[in-house]
């Protein structure tokens, strides 16, 4: 199983700009709240990626993490929230995609796009826990 | 003195049944014997000869003297490191917290034996925690020290130690370390700790 490098370039470009919007919503109730964003690769995990929220006032990160995982003849992908110490505050189904599917770029990026509209609806929680 | 004035203890020193005063060998009577059969007996406060290391059984009154702390043996020099710690070549740890580059990295000043792992997902995350597997054998560089202190804990370490130092100081950094790179490539698994 070979898949195109360039899905993984379109899926970051567009977790960057919901990442990049869910800072934007963030600082305005907690201006002094900071985003970094990271992406990395291996063997077992082709492609995941976090947004981490830092606020100066409380200490903790938050996690935004988006994953995707090769097991066996699938691709797992699921997102979650998480305090830096791991406890997951919420997180979103995993959906499993052949890796031999004839349509598994689409399914791919239709994952993916399911996981940015469950980030979308996070905005509250992390805003909550950043303040 | 009736039977009901003494309890049992079991278990080792540092060992969390050891709390338990009324359990017995572990509660694997099995595994763990008493051929001697010398501490037996109401009258028994504390025999030296029954402190070995998977067995422990002392009759004490409810309210014993304190009994004496077994001797601590040293080891000077490289020897005590071989002692104090074991060299994992192959298995995996976990690693409570995200996939990022700040958790992969040690904290400076705090974590001076290199990025803390743990044998079991018990150990590394409480319940609701997610953790990462690391598979050590995925490891060039970097070395897994078990030294099992705090339970299960495992250092991930560069060889020479005074690296540990310069690492921690790229936590923040949006690069990742060269080691913190190559935990990175040996992450294999993310799982979570049941509520």
């Amino acid at each position: 199983m070979t898949i195109p490098p360039s899905i993984w370039t379109q899926v970051w470009a567009r977790l960057l700009i919901v990442f990049q919007g869910l800072a934007e919503q963030i600082t305005q109730f907690v201006p002094e709240c900071a985003m970094k964003v990271q992406q990395h690769e291996n063997a077992v995990f082709p492609f995941w990626a976090a947004a981490t929220f830092t606020s100066a006032s409380q200490g903790g990160d938050i996690d935004v993490s988006v994953q995707c995982k090769l097991s066996g003849d699938r691709l797992l992908i699921w997102a979650d929230i998480a305090r830096e110490n791991g406890m997951v505050l919420s997180e979103s189904s995993v959906i499993p995609i052949l890796t031999e599917s004839p349509a598994r770029e689409s399914e791919i990026l239709q994952a993916f796009s399911q996981m940015e509209g469950y980030l979308k609806t996070q905005t509250e929680l992390i805003r909550h826990e950043v303040l | 003195m009736s039977a009901g004035a003494w309890g049992q203890r079991s278990g080792g020193p540092g060992n969390p049944q050891q709390l338990n005063r009324y359990s017995y060998v572990l509660n694997n009577p099995v595994r763990n014997v008493d051929p001697s059969g010398h501490c037996s007996g109401e009258q028994t406060v504390y025999k030296p000869e029954c402190t070995g290391q998977t067995y422990i059984r002392v009759y004490e009154p409810i309210d014993p003297p304190d009994p004496p702390k077994p001797p601590i043996t040293t080891v000077p020099g490289a020897e005590a490191e071989q002692t104090a710690t074991k060299i994992l070549t192959e298995g995996f740890v976990y690693r409570g917290g995200s996939a990022t580059v700040k958790n992969f990295t040690p904290r400076p000043e705090i974590d001076d034996t290199g990025l803390s792992t743990f044998r079991t997902l018990e150990q590394a995350a409480k319940p609701g925690e997610k953790a990462q597997v690391i598979d050590i054998a995925k490891l060039k560089t970097l070395e897994a020290h078990f030294d099992d202190v705090p339970p299960g804990h495992v250092s991930i370490r560069p060889r020479n130690l005074k690296e540990i130092e310069e690492w921690s100081t790229t936590r923040e950094d949006s690069i990742p370390h060269s080691y913190t790179q190559e935990i990175i490539n040996a992450r294999i698994d993310e799982m979570r700790r049941p509520k």
